[in-house]
Order: C-alpha cells, then structure tokens, then sequence
C-alpha cells in the first residue's frame, strides 16, 4: 500500500494534534516552513509492523516534555519521578502512534507496534531516522518528529 | 450496573492513572481499584481478589491483553467478568478477534468519561460495543 506525502502528513498532524489536545488539553499547530535548529532532550522512538512498518521518533525540550507530564497527571514536575515521567511521555507516543495508524490505514487491519521507548543519542535509533519530518509548535514550545515509512 | 470492583490491567502507570480519573468522573468514584501490570499479573490478582469489571489493554509485557481474555474467559469462577479494552490498538478488527469472548466493548485510546459510559450502556460516547 503507497501513500502520497500530503496523505501521510495529514495522517500525522492530524494525530498530534488530537493526541495532544485530548490527552494533555494542549493546543498544536504544524509549522510547514520552519528552517531553524530545535533544541531536544532525549529522542522517543516506537516501531510499527502491521498494516504498514516504520517508525516514530520525538524530538523535545524539557519545558515542552514538562508541560505535557503536568497537564496529563495534573501534577507539578517535580513531585513526579523519573520513571512517571517517562511513563507518561511514551503513552502519549503510544496513542498517538494509534492515531497516526488508525488515520493512514482505516480500522479494519490489526494493528502491530513496539513497545515505546527512549534513545538518549541519535546513533541508536532505529533505521535512518525519518524521511519525513514535521515541526510543531505546542502553545510556544517548538518540538519535532521524524516519521519513517518503509512500504 | 453498579461495578463496586474494578481491575485494570495496563503496562502503562499512566494510563491506569488515566482509566481510572475516568472511571470516577463516570460516576464510579466509590469503586474499589485493583492494577495489574500485565495479563499474568492480573491472573495471579485474580486467584484471591475476585472483581465485577476488568478494564484491560492489548499490548503487554509477559502476557498480552488478547492472550489474558482468553485464559480468563477458561477460568472458573472468572469467565463471567465482564470486560472491556481500552487500547491504542482497539479497531474493528480486535473487536471481529474477541468476538465471541465476552468482551463488553472496545475502546481506542485517548479514553474520556464519555467513552466509558458508552462502553457499559450507561451514556453516549464513542465507544464500540459488540
């Protein structure tokens, strides 16, 4: 199954935008023609093998990861741990992928993905990160993702 | 139905943490919560802490959510649980798999209140039931 490019990107955005506004009551809007460096702490990444195969991977700051974990737990950053934050980070990574799944390929194929998880350095994610890549501007925090499609 | 004890089975503490404000804006804030990490867990949980709804997601260490419905559903005493799964992977084609198990309904993740009340025929929502 082929896609064209606009069909892909509007399967994505439209799974962040969703994904973030429904889980963490965040307003994002896609930045088409942004050229500058984005600064990120930590990459999380998600493979997926049914009904197409590739992969996810989300680039952040940590005020952009912060505001996410405060408003999903509806509790301040630091009185959560490490192990909540990060938890919380890669559910949102998960629903999004099923989102962003459900949107390119309808409802009717078994869905198959990794379990989601973070990269500290970007010579340890899988594949050759992205051939698409998308800039979002998340209530004033820049962050981006890479979006590789293998089929 | 009044579902005093309800387990949820999710790798995700965030998404128990999730299912379960859900729950209680639902309406089930009195409830009594049991969580499993994982389908082999929530059989363990089971044995001594019998329970009227199992809230359980797809994709899991150890033993996924398919797997742990259908060892359920073979269990004494606890194929009669009502349940319903809530998952980033829940579509038509999970719900045309469990057909047939007993499953209330299928949820897709993100989960709302709305979603839950659908799901137990309490309310409009969307989700979808069998």
């Amino acid at each position: 199954m082929s896609f064209s490019e606009q069909d892909v990107s509007a399967a994505f955005n439209d799974a962040v935008i969703r994904t973030f506004a429904e889980m963490a009551f965040i307003d994002v809007i896609p930045e088409h023609h942004h050229e500058g460096k984005i600064s990120y702490t930590g990459i999380m990444g998600l493979e997926f093998s049914h009904p197409g195969r590739g992969h996810i991977l989300f680039y952040m700051t940590k005020d952009c990861k912060k505001q996410l974990v405060e408003n999903i737990y509806g509790e301040e950053w630091i009185r959560l741990s490490d192990m909540e934050i990060d938890d919380c980070l890669l559910e949102l990574l998960n629903v999004l992928a099923g989102e962003f799944l459900k949107n390119l390929y309808g409802d009717n194929d078994k869905v198959a993905m990794s379990f989601p998880r973070l990269y500290f350095d970007e010579d340890t994610v899988p594949g050759r990160p992205g051939q698409l890549k998308f800039v979002y501007n998340g209530e004033g925090a820049l962050f981006f993702a890479r979006l590789g499609l293998e089929d | 139905m009044a579902y005093e004890k309800i387990m949820i089975v999710d790798d995700s503490a965030t998404s128990r943490m999730i299912i379960r404000r859900c729950f209680h804006i639902a309406g089930y804030e009195k409830s009594e919560y049991t969580e499993a990490e994982d389908g082999l867990a929530a059989l363990h949980l089971l044995k001594d802490n019998p329970v009227d709804l199992i809230v359980s997601d797809l994709n899991m260490p150890r033993m996924d959510g398919t797997t742990f419905i259908r060892r359920l559903k073979m269990k004494e005493g606890a194929s009669r649980i009502p349940v319903i799964v809530i998952s980033s992977m829940g579509n038509d084609a999970v719900r045309e798999e469990l057909e047939g198990t007993g499953v209330l309904a299928v949820i897709r993740k993100p989960l709302s209140p709305a979603k839950i009340l659908e799901a137990l025929g309490e309310g409009e929502g969307d989700g979808d039931e069998f």
